[in-house]
């Protein structure tokens, strides 16, 4: 015989003893296993929905704003792609569908896709997914408008780019719904929220916007080589460089289809250039003498016409202009946005040159938006403000006969001085080559398309990446569950050590014969651990219903808590592993630490059957100091607490006097009961003596009591951190930020719409916008960050907003930092987001750094400076808007938009502002209601938590049922005297049973007074975000059940003939 | 050579809820020789079962020194106390204390499996042996509970045996049997202890069966009187 196979006969010998202990193992497995499946649950099904999301796509090249040929797509074997944000709506009018994503497609891409079928789309006709189909209720076959942006080759901020209401609608018929699998859940941004999407024709979408042979995207299944392969293979073209020749001086001249040429292009460029010439052009409202005036001119500014203002000899007879003369110069500059500074500077006649000088041509000027192709000079629309009736029959003549021709030169950096701004300082380059050949190639040798920002981004690694999930839900449930696994290993551990205190005297005998301590340890927790093993085992396929449940949970009930994303049941090895393990060493070390007094018992102790450890007299006296500092604790947070102003804090504090309250209250009933068991006063009755046998086992009546006030205030006070947005979400330091309402518009807004040229754009009559004051932001596309996205966010969106607008109104409640640490001051760009999603979304503090890539491609740092308390700013970074300007000079237009207005009017407002600005795809809703959506995923979690340790509390009823049946089997004999001295068996049933109702009515009371001081703020708010009918009810049922399992105990240990106990003894 | 001696030790008790300690025993000196069989009696709470466990290596001394052959116990790891009771001490208490969920025989062996040297099969033929030198071996695969309370008290007393001691204590080990099957226990421990040549140290309320021993130490509040 080995010491296992002793174990293995205890094992069998006292089975039924350890069914208590197989029965918390079972739980404890049950419960971590379920939890950690659920982790890979939320994981699997983040996995499957990236793969429907990219489908066969590892990589691609996002142009956003920059388009490219469709024929280096074609070249690198990769699909073209137009994705461009726009807006659905019936024919009728009568629903609309924002934030829609158009894409332009052809069999490329839906090859990529992950069934790979490839749809037809008929001319007239375009593919829908399912988001859009449920959105406006369409059906194979109806028609229905999509409205999106014309592309600018430039941005629709900067100066003469054209006007910037350039939108086309599309009128089509469903030609289907695609399905998840063939591209219908596709987007580039990882988002489990599915955008509608309309699948256009490529060569139809191309024709609609006007360009031909151009996409934005390109995809591809492969993403290691990509970007050598394109850059290989990309062409002038490809950089929006065009290459024509001046006939006239025999000039080459490189221009930009984007106006302005990019910086780190020119410079290269003349770098590699000979003889080179940079050239820039401006459209100038007028040149203005004292002889007269000229309006809307081409002045361009370039070297190599001598000192001064060069003017035509048309200009020169205009006004009479000579040799010497001042002239004022009359343009616009721009500032942020759109806005426009009228600007003058003078400048003196250096030369004049005949308007048959070979240079006196058009190809100085690059093609204008609005205006290259106008046939007159009022048709033009260059998006700047321009009076019409200035222009004259000449004007009109000049126009006919030289069109863009500059009318002066002046020379190069004195242009730059004027004009230069964030989107260039040059229109052109104009260089000397002996012949064509190669030209090109030799141009572009040094360019890279990485240089302008078109770099593969390797969409594979980052939806893998994602997909693990912003928030471990492994952890998180096994966090939320904690209390039920505790629950479970207290039960456990009680009832084996009621079976080690029954076999103390084996624990006694065997030390006595020569076992080392060791050895009876290893037999005592061996054995134990076989049960362990047996109960996890079992647990296990418990753990697997347990994360079905849980995953109906949440695809039901608690879905705020996965923000709608639908959940499928998903299990790895390792996993489960893991969790049996884990469930294991939990449970063999949480046995060990309960029974370790009981193994340093002195073993004549053990064999005469003395197991049960006493209180020293050290302990005993503890109780006042513990009652003193919970006192101290409880008063001082409650005083304290209401000059709290956050409202997490005012949460925690009262959190910290409730579980002060129980700690003094614990403290002094454990000193009552060392009081009453010390006095000398004669216990006269059944009550009386009811009383002596509570306080008799202080410490045992302690934790019973301890158990149930402990879980009862665990559980109703974590919901003090419910979070309300009802709070008055006027303040601004709410996270509300006093807004009342805030949006996103699927087209960017130009307008400036606190301004009256906007509001007028808009048709905004100034006294319906009384009182209203909108904060636009740009927006830079990205992750979604917030907690409304499982997935872990690689990039988050950039969102650039003028601070100090924000500063002075004092909008939003800090955590760290302010508005005023946007200003930048070092290399990284300083930015402010939501504490929850720097927390949960990035796992980042104040002082850590995000990695970016600007418009130009180079990487950039964007450095948290500041957390906002729970905020409707959630998922994005906030950064000052010249910053953001200053990386992204093309990206026009606001598209995100806090409003300012009076709460009586905010739905008025909501509904106007939506309405005007329709074509623009404006959603607006009330900045309460973005809150309390984002908050009810912290509130899901706490209810999750409530009633999972709300299970976990009547566990420890149970528990204590059998605590009191395992009290009352030891004193049977007692009982039984007390009957043999003529006690009625009912008599003495109720005294029994009422000792263990009154620590389990006195457990409750303390737990919920505890409790009822923590949720007091949330309570006396009336803002009822309290689950008061769940906390009543776990309060009655852990009662009920408290009451049950006393009764059933005290019956079970009371059956029978007591008297035959006295007998025995 | 004595194979134990005391000499001058004192015990003393703190009692749970009183400051003063209790003294059990008192500045106790005395010596057993190897074989000798020696009864210690005296009234309740004089200190008999406290003697006992220090002389079983189960209490340790406040003061004075503990020799077991010649060697001091006094600061010995408990280990060393361990194998020390594993090799050289039986035990045979009150109540059998026998593992309900083990035969009689694995109840015999139990205390051979503290000691990593013991031969397995030689320790189950001594057992086997010895059960059968008690009238036990149509028993050798009973439960205790299938035993009757003499029955049992014999296999406890084969297992204090089985590591061939030097040294058995008893402890009132007929307490809790009737008054024939006290007397067979009795007589079946000098018998083996003659056989085996142990010494034997019985404590006991009962004078006829202290007479039966070689030697008779009364104790009376912690001390030796006679």
């Amino acid at each position: 015989m080995t010491w296992f196979s002793l174990a293995f006969k205890s094992l069998s010998h006292y089975w039924r003893s350890h069914l208590g202990l197989w029965l918390g193992a079972f739980l404890a497995s049950a419960v971590l296993a379920g939890s950690l499946l659920v982790g890979d649950s939320v994981r699997a099904s983040l996995k499957r929905a990236a793969e429907m999301r990219l489908g066969k796509v590892k990589a691609g090249l996002l142009g956003g704003d920059r388009w490219f040929t469709e024929r280096l797509a074609r070249d690198v074997g990769a699909a073209p792609v137009i994705v461009a944000s726009g807006s659905a709506s019936m024919v009728s009018g009568s629903a609309r569908a924002n934030g829609v994503q158009v894409l332009g497609v052809d069999d490329a891409f839906f090859k990529l896709t992950l069934s790979g079928e490839t749809p037809a789309i008929a001319s007239g006709e375009v593919l829908i997914n399912e988001a859009l189909a449920n959105r406006l209720g369409l059906k194979v076959g109806d028609p229905f408008i999509t409205r999106l942006e014309k592309p600018s080759a430039i941005s629709r901020d900067a100066p003469l780019s054209g006007d910037a209401d350039e939108d086309i609608a599309l009128r089509r018929k469903v030609a289907g719904i695609v399905s998840g699998e063939n591209g219908g859940v596709f987007q580039l941004q990882v988002a489990q929220v599915t955008p509608p999407i309309v699948f256009v024709a490529l060569d139809d979408l191309q024709s609609q916007l006007e360009m031909e042979d151009r996409v934005n995207v390109m995809l591809h299944s492969e993403y290691d080589g990509l970007q050598a392969k394109i850059e290989a293979q990309r062409r002038l073209e490809d950089f929006a460089l065009n290459l024509t020749k001046d006939e006239k001086t025999g000039d080459w001249l490189l221009a930009t289809d984007r106006v302005f040429m990019d910086e780190v292009i020119a410079q290269k460029l003349v770098g590699t250039l000979r003889d080179y010439r940079p050239v820039l052009t401006y459209l100038v409202n007028g040149i203005i003498s004292g002889k007269g005036g000229t309006p809307y001119s081409m002045v361009t500014a370039a070297d190599g016409f001598g000192e001064g203002m060069t003017i035509t000899q048309w200009l020169a007879d205009d006004q009479k202009l000579q040799v010497g003369d001042e002239v004022e110069l009359r343009y616009f500059t721009m500032g942020l946005g759109r806005e426009l500074k009228d600007t003058s500077a003078k400048v003196k006649v250096g030369a004049i040159i005949p308007m048959d000088d070979p240079r006196v041509n058009e190809t100085w000027t690059p093609k204008f938006p609005g205006v290259s192709d106008a046939a007159n000079c009022r048709d033009w629309k260059p998006g700047i403000p321009m009076e019409t009736a200035k222009i004259r029959d000449t004007d009109e003549k000049y126009w006919d006969d030289y069109r863009t021709t500059p009318k002066a030169f002046i020379p190069l950096e004195l242009g730059r001085k004027l004009w230069s701004n964030r989107f260039g300082d040059l229109t052109s380059i104009r260089f000397k080559a002996e012949n064509a050949d190669g030209l090109d190639a030799m141009i572009s040798a040094n360019l890279q398309l990485a240089d302008i920002g078109l770099t593969v981004r390797n969409l594979g690694g980052e939806s893998t990446a994602a997909a693990k999930g912003s928030v471990d839900f492994g952890g998180l449930f096994t966090g939320l569950s904690m209390f039920l696994i505790a629950a479970a290993l207290v039960f456990a551990a009680l009832l084996f050590l009621f079976t080690l205190e029954r076999r103390a005297g084996q624990v006694g005998l065997l030390t006595a014969v020569g076992w080392p301590q060791s050895m009876v340890k290893k037999l005592m927790l061996g054995e134990a651990g076989l049960i362990g093993f047996l109960g996890a085992a079992c647990g296990i396929p418990g753990g697997i219903l347990y994360t079905k449940l849980a995953i109906a949970g949440l695809n039901g009930a608690w879905e705020g808590a996965t923000a709608g994303m639908k959940l499928s049941y998903a299990a790895q090895p390792a996993t489960i592993v893991i969790a049996f393990v884990a469930a294991n060493v939990v449970m063999l070390a949480t046995l060990w630490w309960v029974s370790r007094r009981m193994f340093k018992t002195p073993p004549r102790e053990l064999l005469a059957g003395g197991a049960s450890v006493q209180d020293t007299q050290a302990r005993r006296g503890r109780w006042k100091w513990v009652m003193i500092c919970g006192l101290l604790l409880a008063v001082g947070l409650s005083i304290a607490a209401p000059f709290a102003t956050m409202p997490e804090a005012v949460a925690g504090m009262f959190f910290g006097a409730g579980f002060g309250l129980l700690l003094a209250a614990l403290a002094a009933a454990s000193g009552w009961m060392q009081k009453v068991d010390s006095s000398n006063s004669i216990a006269g009755s059944l009550t009386g003596i009811g009383i002596r046998n509570v306080v008799r086992r202080p410490g045992r009546s302690l934790a019973a009591m301890g158990m149930m006030a402990g879980g009862i205030f665990l559980v109703v006070a974590v919901n003090a951190f419910r979070m309300s947005a009802a709070v008055d979400d006027t303040r601004r330091d709410t996270g509300t930020g006093g807004f009342a309402l805030v949006g996103e518009s699927s087209l960017p807004v130009y307008e400036d719409l606190n301004g009256s040229a906007g509001r007028e754009a808009f048709g905004l009559e100034d006294d319906e916008m009384q009182g209203v004051r909108v904060f636009p932001f740009r927006v830079r596309e990205g992750d979604d960050a917030s907690c409304l996205n499982l997935n872990a966010a690689q990039t988050p969106q950039l969102a650039g907003v003028n601070a100090k607008t924000l500063a002075d109104l004092g909008a939003f409640g800090f955590t760290k930092g302010n508005w005023s640490a946007l200003v930048a001051d070092d290399d990284a760009i300083p930015a402010i987001a939501d504490m929850n999603t720097a927390m949960w979304g990035l796992k980042k503090g104040v002082g850590d750094t995000l990695d970016y890539t600007d418009a130009s491609g180079k990487t950039f740092q964007v450095k948290l400076v500041g957390l906002l308390a729970g905020s409707i700013l959630q998922g994005k970074l906030i950064i000052d808007e010249k910053a953001f300007l200053a990386r992204y000079p093309d990206a026009a237009g606001y598209r995100f938009f806090l409003v300012d207005a009076p709460s009586a009017k905010a739905d008025e407002v909501s509904k106007l502002l939506t309405s005007q600005l329709e074509q623009r795809g404006l959603a607006l809703e009330s900045a309460k209601a973005r809150l309390e959506a984002f908050q009810a995923v912290q509130n899901t979690y706490i209810g999750i938590f409530t009633v999972l340790g709300g299970l976990g509390v009547l566990l420890g009823t149970v528990g204590l049922g059998v605590l009191v049946a395992r009290h009352v089997l030891e004193r049977r004999g007692e009982l039984a005297l007390m009957q043999a001295v003529g006690f009625q068996q009912g008599a003495l049933r109720r005294m029994v049973l009422g000792e263990h109702v009154v620590l389990l009515v006195a457990g409750l009371l303390i737990g919920f007074t505890s409790a009822l001081l923590a949720v007091w703020p949330s309570l006396s708010s009336g803002r009822g975000e309290l689950p008061l009918p769940l906390l009543a009810a776990l309060m009655l049922g852990t009662f009920l059940t408290g009451l049950v399992a006393c009764a059933t105990a005290v019956t079970g240990a009371l059956r029978g003939k007591l008297l035959e106990a006295i007998r025995r003894e | 050579m004595p194979l134990v001696e005391l000499k001058n030790v004192s015990k003393s008790y703190t009692e749970p809820g009183r400051n003063e300690p209790v003294k059990v025993l008192h500045d106790l000196s005395f010596a057993i020789d190897a074989g000798e069989s020696v009864a210690i009696v005296g009234p309740s709470g004089c200190g008999k079962s406290t003697l006992l466990n220090l002389l079983g290596t189960l209490d340790e001394p406040d003061a004075g020194e503990y020799l077991f052959e010649g060697n001091s116990l006094r600061g010995a790891a408990p280990a060393a106390l361990a194998r020390l009771r594993s090799e050289k001490i039986g035990f045979i208490f009150q109540l059998h204390h026998l593992l309900p969920q083990c035969t009689v025989l694995e109840n015999v062996i139990i205390p051979s499996l503290a000691l990593k040297s013991a031969d397995q099969k030689a320790t189950r033929e001594r057992a086997s042996r010895l059960l059968k030198l008690v009238g036990m071996e149509q028993r050798l695969t009973w439960k205790p509970a299938q035993l009757s309370g003499g029955e049992r008290q014999r296999v406890a007393v084969v297992r204090a045996l089985i590591n061939e001691p030097h040294l058995i204590l008893a402890d009132e080990p007929t307490g809790a049997l009737d008054e024939t099957n006290a007397a067979t226990l009795t007589d079946l421990l000098l018998s083996l202890q003659k056989e085996t040549g142990v010494a034997l140290v019985l404590v006991t309320h009962h004078r006829t069966q202290a007479e039966r021993m070689g030697r008779v130490l009364t104790m009376h509040s912690g001390q030796l009187v006679s």
